[in-house]
């Protein structure tokens, strides 16, 4: 579906120096994949993941989309289709009066036909469980609902592909759990692929595939089990570790006979109580 | 002396359409030298329930007093109690706007009156409270720091004032794990040094690590108030409220369920792993 290249990317700094936040990156993305990113603010995961829809494109190295290259122009509006984005802050992101006219935006500027924008509109809605809100004011919902809205609008486009950079960031727990779940439902049940930026270990658990990117680089890269049982990378690039590992590491260390990966509390209460 | 707020009801926009009854009948005392987590779902009312700590809000009834001096009075002396009540909002790197960190942290310590010499002292002070002491942050300008740079640049803008009490409204928020591990620590360090400190969050795990006393809120009244170890306890409820506890604590709770004998109300995965390996030990001996 998606393809990375030995990715490069440098900013200029306000100092006039240059900094490389990708400093050559290798990556494909399957269809209907889950993947998260996981990394310290600074690492290079935005820039990368604002390289999927050809927001930003490669210094060197290439990304293909479909087989289309993000620097061929003519492919640009099909791409941006094809992979659509939802960023941190879900007031950035609404703009019309009506829920669901935020969500037609998308489709209008497509060209539809009106009968056709309103079909997608209502089944953007329905699939992230916002029907009910549709003639309500945007501004007026909650972070969750908001977010949820912001998803809508990318999902009456039609994508393949649906790019999360750190959705939950500003939300609190139930929103932050309203948003994964409808994630989570889209890639299952719908099997758009995902990709998602985060911080929280918890929502990266539930991708099929996990990065973690360091300083420009993807260092760590294998399924949730795989990179959460790394409990010493994780705690050298000082990213959060399951408690339920490092409970399970210091059991171990107590004498216990435990799996070597158990990532939840209830495979922690199945290991326990054998 | 203490925070004392005395019931307390706050409404917004009374008589109109629109009133909505956001405090009710909150009685606090927030003693000096404490550490306390403030918790409750979004709408819960912790945000309006921290302004009537240092007078930007006032209630509607009832009455607030801070360090003796009633501030829900009507010709409280407000500029005193704000010198005493330092109140970092959500996202305050937001409210950054000098040219220079230096500039910038000075704001507060010059309207206090102080001389030139004084604000520098402050401000240089500020800055090592927030382990951003280093001179190159002096002249840069705040918009070219990372987010928990910029963040812990806002809250030494806070500290320059020398509060007695610090609030913290969702301090956290946004940060990944490295900024957020950096501001905690700092903020346990401040409350080490004898700062009274008050933190709003929705992170359960984290005000099981930090803070002795937590504060439930639930549409707009306290729902518990007690040592932050017991409040767990209230799991059921908790989760009624749309609330969590910290992982290793549920893990207590499915053990008991299971039938072991383990304490409940466990904070950290290091007083879990001592509880899970007492019980299996006790265990033993038994069979």
């Amino acid at each position: 579906m998606i393809e990375v290249k030995n990715l490069k990317h440098q900013f200029r700094t306000p100092e006039g120096d240059y900094l490389e936040a990708l400093k050559g990156v290798d990556l494909q993305i399957e269809q209907g994949e889950f993947v998260a990113i996981i990394g310290h603010n600074g690492s290079g995961k935005s820039t990368l993941a604002k390289h999927l829809n050809a927001l930003l494109l490669p210094h060197f190295g290439s990304i293909a989309v479909k087989g289309m290259d993000t620097r061929d122009e003519e492919c640009l509006w099909q791409i941006r289709q094809e992979v659509g984005m939802v960023f941190q802050n879900p007031d950035n992101q609404l703009i019309a009066t009506t829920v669901e006219e935020d969500v037609a935006f998308g489709p209008e500027n497509l060209g539809m036909e009106p009968a056709e924008i309103r079909q997608v509109v209502d089944k953007a809605l329905a699939s992230v469980g916002m029907s009910e809100f549709k003639k309500r004011a945007p501004h007026l919902l909650s972070g969750g609902q908001k977010q949820r809205v912001a998803i809508a609008g990318v999902l009456a486009m039609k994508p393949e592909v649906l790019v999360l950079d750190e959705p939950t960031a500003m939300l609190d727990p139930v929103g932050r759990k309203e948003v994964m779940d409808t994630v989570v439902k889209l890639n299952r049940e719908e099997s758009l692929t995902v990709v998602l930026i985060t911080h929280f270990m918890e929502e990266a658990v539930l991708a099929d595939r996990v990065l973690v990117m360091e300083n420009g680089l993807i260092v760590l890269e294998g399924s949730p089990r795989e990179i959460f049982s790394q409990v010493k990378q994780l705690k050298d690039l000082r990213l959060d570790v399951p408690p339920m590992m490092e409970l399970r590491n210091l059991l171990v260390k107590g004498g216990l006979n435990l799996p070597r990966d158990i990532l939840t509390v209830e495979e922690m209460v199945v290991a326990l109580c054998r | 002396m203490p925070i004392i707020l005395e019931e307390v009801n706050y409404i917004y926009q009374p008589g109109s359409p629109h009133e909505v009854k956001a405090l009710e009948n909150i009685n606090l005392v927030i003693n000096e030298g404490e550490f306390v987590g403030l918790i409750g779902h979004t709408g819960s009312g912790k945000s309006t329930l921290v302004q009537h700590f240092n007078g930007l809000l006032k209630p509607t009834t009832g009455k607030v007093i801070v360090d003796g001096c009633e501030i829900s009075a009507r010709k409280a002396n407000l500029k005193e109690i704000r010198k005493k009540v330092g109140l970092v909002f959500q996202y305050p790197e937001h409210q950054l706007f000098e040219e220079t960190v230096f500039e910038d942290i000075a704001f507060g310590p010059k309207n206090l009156g102080l001389s030139s010499k004084q604000v520098e002292q402050r401000v240089k002070k500020a800055l090592k409270m927030v382990h951003l002491d280093d001179e190159k942050y002096y002249s840069a300008s705040p918009f070219t720091l990372s987010g928990g740079e910029k963040r812990r640049v806002a809250i030494a803008g806070v500290l320059a004032i020398e509060p007695k009490y610090l609030i913290l409204d969702e301090p956290t928020a946004g940060l990944d794990p490295r900024g957020r591990d950096e501001i905690l620590k700092q903020v346990q360090e401040l409350h080490e040094q004898g700062m009274t400190v008050i933190l709003v969050s929705h992170s359960m795990d984290d005000v099981a690590r930090l803070t002795q006393r937590l504060v439930v809120m639930h549409e707009g009244t306290i729902v518990f108030d007690e040592e932050t170890r017991k409040v767990f306890a209230h799991y059921e409820r908790l989760q009624e409220m749309g609330l969590d506890i910290p992982t290793v604590t549920k893990l207590m709770f499915r053990l008991k369920h299971k039938g072991w004998s383990v304490r409940q109300d466990v904070l950290t995965v290091e007083e879990a792993q001592q509880e899970i390996l007492q019980a299996l030990k006790e265990e033993k001996t038994h069979a």
